[in-house]
């Protein structure tokens, strides 16, 4: 079965974003659109809440088609449009949407029906309130973690209402950037 | 100057929990050749009591060689403990500090010696207030606790820190070095 992976960037004291959803503390340069990049693009379904999706939707469908854009741009947003996008959203409508399937109830269900389906591992892009439903019904099987050498203080954390321990194993690609994150990648372990 | 260096366990999800936490052969000898390597620590009342275990076992060891070691530095190590309960203690290497933290590091500091360790959550967060903290040695363990007392706890203001390096443990932690930015 294919794995849910919660792909964060977060503060050394564990949050993913400022008390008001500022995230202009992430560092995110060349060689670490380049690391992740190459992951992102193995994979062929992508997980958003809705706040993270539209801000998806309002940049990366134009984003390759910008005379500024970089060689990043061009790629992600060429896979973007390709790759099956999975929403969560109590809200949304969109049965006419390419590529996208919204999940507004059942989520245990649904979710698994899709791990069920053949295919990569599913990456869920930041998108907090998304993971912390995942969390919450037992779906994340991994984090992938870039650490930012930062102590915030306050803001949104990732980990909250956490009833039970839960272990979880070191995959051994730990790697450093020159910027100071460190890149964390975790499997759930379920033993 | 010699280093104060804050050397602390915590979960992924960022809090102090020795519960949490299995060390290993590994472990126990990177805590003794990092004791080895400093001369005095300081401590907060109950991580004190919590290390009072390795007094027992250096008087009767228990056989595993990297507990035993580890044992053996704990109780050489030079330890200064700061409470406002304690009225005395006895171990050997231990005396009580009779002075604010913030002068007793100042002190510490300007004599000559080894690095100094801050092995406690509570006085890394007093000591990372008042700016005196050179090193960080933060080792994140493979769990998610839910729950504890979180290491950076009312440190509210924003702190960019430098990363030096990572060292990698077979049972999934991993320390994360970093040193602050400005004074």
């Amino acid at each position: 079965m294919r794995k849910i992976i919660s792909f964060m960037h977060i503060s050394l004291d564990g949050f993913v974003a400022g008390p008001n959803g500022e995230m202009d503390w992430i560092k995110v340069d060349e060689e670490i659109f380049d690391y992740a990049g190459k992951r992102i693009s193995e994979g062929d379904t992508a997980l958003y809440g809705r706040v993270t999706y539209e801000m998806m939707e309002g940049y990366w469908p134009t984003a390759g088609d910008k005379p500024t854009a970089t060689r990043h741009d061009i790629e992600h947003s060429k896979w973007y449009s390709k790759v099956h996008k999975v929403v969560l959203s109590k809200t949304m409508e969109g049965a006419d949407l390419t590529y996208t399937t919204i999940i507004s109830d059942n989520l245990s269900e649904r979710i698994n029906e899709i791990k069920r389906q053949a295919g990569e591992d599913i990456l869920v892009f930041g998108s907090p309130t998304a993971t912390h439903s995942l969390m919450e019904l037992g779906l994340i099987d991994g984090y992938w973690l870039f650490v930012n050498p930062i102590i915030l203080g306050q803001g949104i954390p990732l980990f909250i209402d956490v009833k039970e321990k839960i272990k979880l194993k070191l995959l051994n690609t730990i790697r450093t950037f020159t910027c100071g994150v460190t890149e964390l990648n975790y499997i759930v372990d379920r033993q | 100057m010699r280093k104060v260096i804050a050397a602390i366990n915590m979960t992924l999800d960022g809090f102090c929990d020795h519960t949490a936490i299995i060390p290993d052969e590994e472990m126990h000898q990177h805590y003794a050749d990092l004791l080895s390597k400093a001369d005095t620590i300081l401590y907060g009342r109950i991580t004190y009591q919590l290390m009072e275990y390795w007094r027992t076992l250096a008087k009767s060891p228990s056989g595993e060689k990297s507990m035993d070691d580890f044992a053996v530095v704990m109780d050489s190590i030079s330890k200064i403990v700061f409470s406002h309960t304690l009225k005395n203690i006895d171990w050997h290497s231990a005396k009580l500090s009779n002075q604010p933290i913030e002068e007793e590091v100042l002190e510490l500091k300007q004599q000559s010696g080894k690095d100094i360790l801050v092995g406690s959550r509570s006085l890394i967060i007093q000591l990372m207030k008042l700016n005196l903290i050179d090193e960080f040695q933060l080792c994140v363990h493979p769990v998610i606790a839910g729950n504890g007392l979180p290491l950076f706890e009312n440190i509210l203001e924003k702190t960019t820190l430098k990363l030096v390096k990572t060292k990698t443990f077979s049972i999934g932690a991993i320390i994360l070095y970093y040193e602050p930015t400005k004074k």
